[in-house]
């Protein structure tokens, strides 16, 4: 086992690298001089002077690149072209808003599939599982952006549940966050309980024809016996990995939902970072998504392997 | 089998039925972009059959154009996606080694990076705009594409067929695309109308953040985050694009033989 998550770290070590290079390349090659578009007219060359130092852009760029990656440990990320502000700060309010979004809608989605699918196995061929399969194809095809839209119009607009763009600070109010967070992370679930539930279902009933389930069947065990005690077990192992992909997708779809919700996390910054050419913001952002979906994997591929020793090998 | 074939018959009406909606756009006699002051915000009736936007603009034609817009752009990115991830696939799987290595660490580290993401960063570098959206969502395609094709590649090069073709001394071009293509046609297929699905998605996505197509353009995104300041009094406007789109995903996610997003991770996971 430590082997094997010996292994696992150099591959995330070298990608991390890897990636990270990348990102930061491409902004190094983007034509344009920050600095002047900054000071625009008002620019004399004292404080174009001034402001590549305060920024670091006189540094070359390897030693640039160094303190950019160390800025995973260290948090340091710069100072915000727009805000004058340091990234790290900027970044670390709006996280926090988006990981409870994530998480929220992560536990929706195992709260809601796991049992769905397993109820969905076990009574196959009955009339939940024959409105299973259109429902899941529709609910599948819906964008999480509309979903947000008309769970807005349906809970917000005509139930009035929430108020629609009324979002709360968790500073102010800490259970008014959460339950506004619910909206949002419903729409941001609904998609992925269909893929889910379905990916178990059809495990489940894979693995119940194999040889073992016969001989466990064979031994005397009722049907919630072996699904429970043997099929369970193994059918459940890429249900896990396709949730911890659903981890990192989660932030990913919460840029969009955020807009619908009017929520001022992580995305908002993003498009307005974008919007404004600031780029050490755009930055930071894009090396954090890339870095947590490498952890996560990271970490689905640890469980797998402790779940599954196959994998180990 | 045939579950899956009835499916796609369904699906292939659908997306029939769609394509007919916005042919049907050109003989829309409302112009895209004319505004009326004496139309706004007015609900659907039998002249505007999806009412009217908040500039008195006529929906239903913005909706067929719209979705118009949204399949070109996909059209062109799953072109490109398509061509350059196949070939990457074809050559990552076909001659194995350094090459094989290198490409495939690239891929993985952007396959690390969600395509929306990376569609974001381009637009950032490159400006917002129709070209931009369609590059960038066809880069961020290859991934993808170049993983599913460099693994079928890789089955087929130890079959009978390929070493004969090898032995009689057909080029290597025509044996990767002539004779292998032709064999992993169904993944391929597969391949496409799920880019396709996630295409129209991200573009959507992408216009409704503001750095899609400019205005007075409009794809489907675009509409969608218009109307998200009018829920309270015109849902309309929100739900009749949207239900449009709808429409539109679950044809493409039938065509693809049920093989959606789900099947194809899955398929992944199982081996």
């Amino acid at each position: 086992m430590g082997k094997y998550i010996f292994k696992k770290l150099i591959f995330l070590i070298i990608t991390l690298l890897v990636a990270s290079f990348v990102i930061f390349l491409i902004f190094e090659l983007v034509p344009g001089d920050p600095v002047l578009d900054k000071l625009g007219t008002r620019a004399t060359p004292e404080s174009i002077e001034a402001l590549t130092i305060k920024w670091g852009l006189d540094k070359p760029f390897m030693v640039r690149y160094f303190r950019f990656v160390t800025g995973i440990f260290t948090l340091d990320f710069g100072t915000s072209y727009t805000y004058g502000m340091s990234v790290s700060s900027l970044l670390a309010e709006k996280l926090i808003i988006n990981l409870f979004l994530s998480v929220l809608a992560i536990v929706i989605v195992t709260a809601v599939s796991i049992p769905l699918g397993i109820y969905v196995a076990k009574h196959s061929g009955g009339i939940v599982d024959k409105l299973f399969y259109p429902l899941n194809q529709v609910a599948m095809s819906v964008p999480p952006f509309i979903l947000g839209m008309f769970i807005t119009f349906i809970f917000g607009v005509i139930l009035h549940l929430f108020r629609p763009g009324g979002y709360v600070s968790y500073k102010n109010d800490f259970w008014g966050f959460i339950y506004f967070l619910i909206f949002p992370a419903i729409a941001l679930a609904i998609p992925k309980i269909a893929m889910c539930s379905r990916l178990l279902k059809s495990n489940i009933l894979d693995e119940s024809k194999k040889d073992y389930s016969l001989t466990a069947y064979a031994r005397g065990n009722n049907t919630s016996g072996l699904l429970y005690k043997h099929v369970l077990k193994n059918a459940i192992m890429p249900t896990i990995t396709f949730i911890g992909m659903i981890a990192a997708d989660m932030i990913v779809s919460g840029i969009v939902i955020e807009q619908v919700f009017s929520i001022p996390g992580l995305g908002q910054l993003l498009v307005s970072s974008i919007n404004t050419r600031d780029f050490p913001v755009v930055e930071a952002i894009v090396l954090m998504i890339a870095l947590l979906i490498m952890v996560i994997s990271f970490i689905t591929d640890i469980i797998h392997g402790y779940l599954d020793p196959r994998v180990r090998v | 089998m045939n579950k899956f074939l009835k499916q796609k018959k369904v699906g292939l009406i659908i997306v029939g039925v769609m394509i007919l909606f916005v042919i049907l756009g050109l003989v829309n006699p409302y112009p895209f972009d004319k505004m009326n002051n004496e139309l706004i915000l007015k609900g659907p009736s039998f002249a505007h059959l999806f009412g009217c936007d908040e500039f008195g603009r006529d929906l239903l034609k913005r909706t067929q154009m719209g979705m118009g817009i949204s399949v070109l752009i996909s059209f062109f990115s799953v072109a490109i996606g398509t061509i350059v991830g196949t070939t990457i696939g074809a050559l990552c799987g076909y001659f194995s080694g350094i090459l094989d290595d290198i490409l495939m660490s690239i891929i993985d580290v952007l396959f690390a990076i969600p395509s929306i993401l990376l569609a974001l960063v381009f637009v950032t570098l490159f400006g917002s705009g129709t070209v931009q959206v369609i590059m960038a969502l066809g880069i961020a395609i290859v991934p993808s594409f170049a993983k599913m094709m460099r693994a079928e590649f890789r089955k087929q090069r130890e079959l009978e067929y390929v070493k004969m073709a090898k032995l009689i001394g057909v080029p290597t071009i025509r044996i990767l695309f002539v004779h292998i293509l032709p064999n992993v046609l169904e993944t391929f297929v597969n391949c496409i109308f799920i880019a396709f699905n996630n295409c129209i998605l991200a573009e959507a996505g992408l216009s409704f953040l503001g750095v899609g197509v400019q205005p007075p353009v409009a794809s489907l995104g675009t509409l969608l985050s218009d109307a998200g300041g009018y829920l309270k009094s015109s849902a309309y406007l929100a739900i009749l694009p949207g239900i449009s789109m709808i429409i539109l995903l679950f044809g493409i996610g039938l065509l693809s033989s049920g093989e959606s997003f789900h099947n194809a991770y899955s398929k992944r996971f199982k081996n």
